[in-house]
């Protein structure tokens, strides 16, 4: 497991209060309870905090699942 | 030899790995550990510490452990997972609740992520709150529409967050103070419908601005400029609030504490309505906490202090008159201006005790002998001075001033004593000071817990000038109640037909509305077009605006003609609208405009149908109210209505249309 996706999970854990998730590529919000788009944002906060990157307001509009946070993380990092 | 304690890194370290392989339990007590290592861990671990002991079956400690992280640096990250979690302990686990609180929560943005922070602020003061959040957007119809869900649902207390974009000022006014005026008529006026049901603890919100302005510096002498009328808006509200016994936040000043490029985020406000920066919400949430339970009694009320190095530098019974450091030089002059600042404190009624470890009369001789001491003797309201445990010394201050432990915060430069009290007396609020004393004014400045809420003789007399002053604004604007205050509004709604211009955001509501949506059918943009293109295919759309706002384009309709056997029919297929112009006759309007281009079209009849989804139930009456009537009802509850297709006729809604052709 990459080091991004194992920090990504505990963001997603803590994000969402849900020490069950475990993350894939082809996750969505319709796979975590918790992930509506309110708490949409928190999560892009805590990601924000967590890899010490900022997300575009294009970047998030784009993001669909899991791997395109993934692939927006690899390349903001 | 002892053996060297593990660092705090590597234990959290080896703490994060039991936690992401879901060992709760040995998370929990290699956490444990590294809390030790200091005297509040940082926020971090404490929401660590409460997830492990959470998910190992121990809601108590998993609760007490997200008490201390309303005191560390306001981090979102930290915030809203320690609100996460807290959610999920039952407030009987929660620690030392004094009260529990019904607590509405209105504002012009998206407050949940707010809310959820406010209930774990206020968790810290002993107040259990239940939380209850109006639609999006119904910021004045359930404040003033008596018949509400918020009114029926009886708070205990209303928070009222509006943010300076619902103040729609326009860059430049000719009458400032008539603009300031009828602005705070008009937030005020949400007081009196909310008081007028029942006698909520009402908080305000005020505005903090950020944004330039068109004329840049040279603005700030203009009284029509809008941060100027922003300023006069918050002191004039402000004042009223004081007089009508609201509680009021300045906001603006916090907004100055953090920085404005902080507190403000526009990515924030366009993504998800929030306009608060991640870091502001925390902040924002500690003072509300602090400003409500003010309102309920909950404030400190004495400041138990310290001696040695922390009123002065050094220590008195070693170093004697002539050896602490006060005044002079430096580091002297700091804690000069802390023992002034507590003085000011003294001027506002907070009690001063004298807590300390030493020979009472040589402690009484640095107040009588030292040249710069701020304090006298005469400013402490209790003086006890022994060599006791300052937890018993605390009880017998609480005991001669009459006052509870709850009342009490105790300030002191010494870890070790600190800790003491906190297990001793959990109930006394015992801050971290900073550990340089030129950082000690400022911490007494920024404690949040002694703030007031009932006014002296001298502002009584004040606030009759200010009630006077307010009655005669309330006359002028006169927007107590919901119609008028929609009157007031100057809606006026624009219709055009659905073309390429607008595809998208058409198709954007018709994908992403769940509860104002009569039958969810969702279509792409390829879509919509074919079936647009159909004969007898009519796509509308609305947009809102305001005098203070420019909603957009908000809302959708489909209609189809059809030929049926009683005569030509026009079905509506879709109708939705976004739920931020709730409430406001949109609806009606929209409907009223389907049936005029029925006539137009020669049908005599309009049907409309009602697909439940389990989301859209607030719309499943919508034509009964319009005047329709039930046909058909199926067995999944979907129910088809029909009447004659007549234009919107009802006069109570003040809304002007304009048709855009395109």
């Amino acid at each position: 497991m990459s080091d991004v996706v194992e920090r990504l999970t505990e963001v997603f854990r803590s994000t969402f209060g849900d020490e069950a998730i475990v993350l894939t590529r082809e996750m969505t919000a319709d796979d975590v309870a918790a992930w509506d788009s309110v708490s949409h944002i928190e999560l892009i906060y805590a990601i924000e905090d967590e890899f010490g990157i900022k997300f575009s307001a294009r970047d998030i509009a784009e993001l669909s699942c899991v791997g395109d946070l993934i692939a927006v993380i690899e390349r903001r990092g | 030899m002892v053996a060297p304690r593990p660092a705090l890194a590597a234990l959290k370290e080896t703490g994060n790995r039991f936690l992401a392989a879901r060992r709760f339990d040995e998370a929990a007590s290699v956490y444990e550990e590294a809390a030790l290592l200091s005297e509040i861990p940082r926020g971090g671990l404490c929401v660590r510490l409460a997830r492990a002991h959470l998910e190992a079956g121990r809601p108590e400690e998993a609760a007490a452990w997200l008490m201390p992280v309303v005191d560390t640096a306001p981090s979102f990250r930290t915030w809203a997972s320690a609100a996460r979690i807290l959610d999920r302990c039952p407030p009987e686990t929660w620690p030392r609740v004094r009260r529990r609180l019904r607590v509405a929560l209105v504002g012009t943005w998206t407050t949940s992520a707010f809310g959820a922070m406010l209930r774990l602020a206020a968790a810290r003061l002993g107040l259990a709150l239940e939380i209850y959040e109006p639609d999006f957007g119904q910021y004045f119809n359930a404040t003033l529409d008596p018949g509400s869900a918020l009114h029926a649902w009886e708070p205990e207390a209303v928070v009222l967050a509006p943010d300076q974009r619902a103040l729609g000022l326009k860059p430049f006014s000719d009458a400032p103070e008539a603009d300031a005026e009828a602005a705070v008529a008009r937030w005020s006026a949400v007081w009196q419908a909310l008081r007028a049901r029942s006698a909520p603890i009402i908080i305000q919100h005020g505005f903090a601005t950020s944004g330039g302005d068109p004329l840049g510096h040279y603005a700030a002498g203009l009284a029509g400029a809008r941060r100027t009328i922003v300023a006069r808006v918050n002191r004039l509200l402000a004042e009223r609030a004081t007089t009508e016994d609201v509680g009021f936040l300045n906001v603006q000043a916090l907004a100055g504490r953090l920085g404005a490029e902080a507190w403000f985020d526009d990515r924030g406000w366009y993504m998800a309505k929030m306009p608060y920066g991640p870091d502001a919400l925390p902040l924002l949430a500690r003072h509300t906490a602090a400003v409500l339970a003010a309102r309920i009694g909950f404030s400190r009320r004495c400041l138990v202090l310290d001696l040695d190095n922390t009123l002065w530098g050094g220590v008195i019974g070693d170093d004697g008159v002539e050896g602490i450091t006060l005044g002079g030089n430096a580091i002297g002059e700091a804690y000069a201006d802390f023992q002034l600042a507590l003085k000011e404190l003294r001027g506002r009624g907070i009690l001063l005790a004298a807590c300390s470890k030493n020979d009472e009369a040589v402690a009484r001789a640095a107040f009588r002998e030292h040249p710069e001491m701020v304090l006298r003797e005469e400013d402490f309201a209790a003086f006890v001075v022994n060599w006791q445990p300052k937890s018993d010394n605390l009880r017998s201050v609480a005991a001669r001033l009459d006052l509870g432990l709850d009342s009490l915060a105790f300030f002191d430069d010494n870890p070790y004593e600190r800790a003491e009290v906190r297990r001793a007396l959990p109930e006394v609020d015992v801050p971290i000071l900073p550990e340089d004393p030129t950082g000690y004014r400022r911490a007494i400045e920024q404690y949040p817990y002694f703030e007031p809420s009932a006014f002296t003789a001298s502002d009584r007399a004040r606030a009759e000038q200010y009630r006077a002053r307010a009655e005669a604004l309330t006359l002028r604007a006169s927007a107590g109640s919901l119609a008028d205050y929609q009157a007031s509004l100057d809606m006026r709604a624009s219709f055009g037909r659905v073309d390429p211009l607008n595809m998208s955001r058409v198709v954007q509501l018709i994908n992403k509305t769940n509860q104002f949506n009569l039958t969810t059918r969702r279509r792409n943009a390829a879509e919509l077009e074919r079936l647009l293109g159909r004969p007898g295919a009519h796509g509308i759309w609305a947009r809102l605006r305001d005098r203070f706002a420019d909603h957009g384009l908000i809302a959708v309709a489909i209609g189809i003609e059809r030929d049926d056997p009683a005569g030509r029919v026009l079905e509506i297929d879709t109708l939705l609208m976004s739920c931020r112009v709730l409430g406001r006759g949109v609806e009606d309007a929209v409907v009223g405009e389907l049936a005029r281009i029925a006539l137009a079209a020669g049908c005599s009849r309009i049907e409309g149908v009602h697909v439940p989804t389990g989301r859209n139930g607030m719309v499943a009456e919508l034509y009964a109210r319009l005047g329709l009537a039930e046909i058909e009802r199926a067995p999944d509850g979907t129910v088809r209505w029909a009447g004659p297709a007549e234009p919107l006729t009802r006069p109570e809604v003040p809304i002007e249309i304009n048709w855009t052709e395109a």
